[in-house]
């Protein structure tokens, strides 16, 4: 890649970055994990810079290898999720008041909520309800079918609210 | 957002939220860490799948080097390295192969090596047999310099077969196939060694002290061989008096053959001579090579019993056809 094609690159990962980082924790739960994700995907990117024709389809490129570097992340042994009887507690904090506590709770209640939603279901809701996708440029990150993502976004939606409906039962839960 | 149901739209506001969390550590990743990455990872691609590329592409540009990474390759470069991965499955697979084929060939060398051993060398390794002292390899040499071939086991020769299937199996051979028949020792030459009591009936029928114990004998198997042995002259005793004989007996060689064969079999030719023999008188069969050669056949319970000169050389046996034929029926009596 010469100078030029780096410095158009460097502002596309300068600019995009954030917005990228933010997909992969959505997917992941995990800011260093995301930061992984990201990296991985910008890697991809670099190497297939050089082939690409429409610079306008530069965030689906990136969406899709995000994709695929978080199912494949997800697929290592040692990154697996496991299935437990008692969910971790929700953090305290109560000591904080007003609104930014409740806000507190309410990402740390949506985040283990989204932990408990399958990959590939947590995947179609965050590129639909976060990323803002349609049903067919969620099909084309995911490289799969329309009739899929419908079914996943479904099921995805049930298992997200069920997961937040344990979370209100559980003892000391949160009440969003 | 295009066709999303406005009863799960706070589903947006509760991920942007999330994803907007104000405590999220700053990222590492930025614009120059992704491209020394990418670099790193394609410079050990290129390393892993062209190590013999030239350091100019021919159009006079220089390669482009991998800079010096700062920072460790990114997970995904620590993690795949498929190039690196496929190269020493490959070598392991490389290093099985000759495992493999070394494990094939050496044996099969060796053993190919030995077959163009002389007939001498497997009588030897057969005596040192008898012996008790020959190793494995030794004995799997001369089996496959002589292989063994036997007759089926014939109930009235009774003597060592539990020496004769230990002795087999020592020499590599599956005893219950390659047993010789009861009375004989099978060892590494063709020719089960002859049974004590037919040893010791041709010694008695033999003049005293003309030929030495009888050796196995390796050369010129039959179809169907019983027992042999090769007996060289010796040298009379100090105190014989004839030293023409004495000198003359240093020359001498016998065999003895006794194969499974139909009474007659010789007529059509002597399996190891390839001379026919004509029936005589007495019951024999007398057969010639020539001059001084003669070759007495008897028959009886199945056997043949073939007594005369070694066929390998042109030392005589020493003996009249009278006694080759008194030391025949003597071989056969014992027999049984």
């Amino acid at each position: 890649m010469d100078p030029e094609e780096e410095a158009r690159f460097s502002v596309y990962v300068t600019a995009r970055r954030d917005q990228v980082r933010r997909t992969a924790y959505l997917m992941c739960g995990d800011w260093h994990r995301a930061d992984d994700l990201t990296q991985i995907a910008f890697v991809k990117l670099y190497g297939a810079w050089s082939q690409i024709r429409d610079y306008g389809a530069l965030d689906a490129f990136v969406r899709r290898c995000l994709m695929r570097a978080t199912v494949d992340e997800s697929r290592r042994p040692w990154r697996r999720e496991r299935a437990v009887e008692e969910l971790p507690e929700v953090a305290d904090v109560s000591p904080i008041s007003g609104d930014f506590a409740s806000t507190v709770v309410d990402r740390e209640v949506v985040r283990q909520a989204l932990e408990q939603v399958p990959p590939g279901q947590r995947a179609v809701l965050v590129l639909r309800y976060y990323e803002g996708l349609d049903v067919s440029a969620t099909a084309a990150a995911l490289e799969c079918s329309e009739g899929n993502v419908k079914s996943q976004t479904a099921r995805g939606l049930a298992a997200l609210k069920a997961a937040f409906a344990r979370q209100a039962a559980a003892p000391g839960g949160a009440s969003s | 957002m295009t066709d999303i149901d406005p009863a799960d739209a706070q589903l947006t506001r509760l991920f942007t939220d999330l994803a907007n969390d104000p405590a999220a550590p700053p990222s590492t990743v930025d614009a120059s860490s992704v491209i020394r990455a990418a670099r790193a990872a394609a410079a050990e691609v290129e390393a892993d799948e062209a190590p013999d590329r030239p350091t100019d592409d021919g159009a006079g540009r220089p390669p482009v080097l991998a800079p010096v990474v700062d920072d460790p390759p990114p997970a995904e470069v620590r993690q795949f390295r498929p190039s690196r991965r496929r190269r020493t499955l490959v070598a392991l697979l490389a290093a099985a192969s000759l495992a493999a084929v070394a494990a094939l060939v050496i044996p099969l060398s060796l053993s190919g090596g030995s077959s163009t051993n002389t007939s001498a060398d497997a009588e030897r390794a057969v005596a040192q047999s008898s012996a008790g002292d020959l190793s494995a390899g030794d004995l799997a040499a001369g089996a496959a310099a002589a292989p063994p071939t036997v007759k089926a086991a014939a109930p009235d020769q009774g003597v060592s077969s539990a020496a004769a299937a230990e002795t087999a199996a020592a020499a590599g051979s599956a005893p219950a196939a390659d047993a010789p028949a009861d009375g004989f020792t099978a060892g590494a030459a063709c020719w089960p060694a002859l049974s004590e009591p037919v040893a010791r009936a041709l010694a008695a029928a033999l003049p005293a002290g003309a030929y030495g114990d009888p050796e196995p004998l390796a050369d010129d198997c039959t179809a169907a061989p019983v027992g042999g042995a090769l007996l060289s002259g010796t040298i009379p005793p100090a105190d014989a008096t004839d030293t023409a004989a004495a000198s003359a007996a240093a020359g001498f060689a016998l065999t003895v053959r006794i194969s499974a064969a139909d009474p007659g079999a010789c007529v059509d030719a002597d399996p190891v001579t390839g001379a026919p023999c004509v029936p005589q008188l007495d019951g024999t069969y007398l057969a010639t090579e020539g001059p001084g050669a003669p070759t007495v056949y008897v028959y009886g319970g199945g056997n043949e019993v073939a007594i005369g000169r070694f066929p390998g050389t042109g030392a005589s046996s020493g003996l009249s056809i009278d006694q080759l034929a008194a030391a025949a029926q003597a071989v056969l009596g014992a027999l049984g």
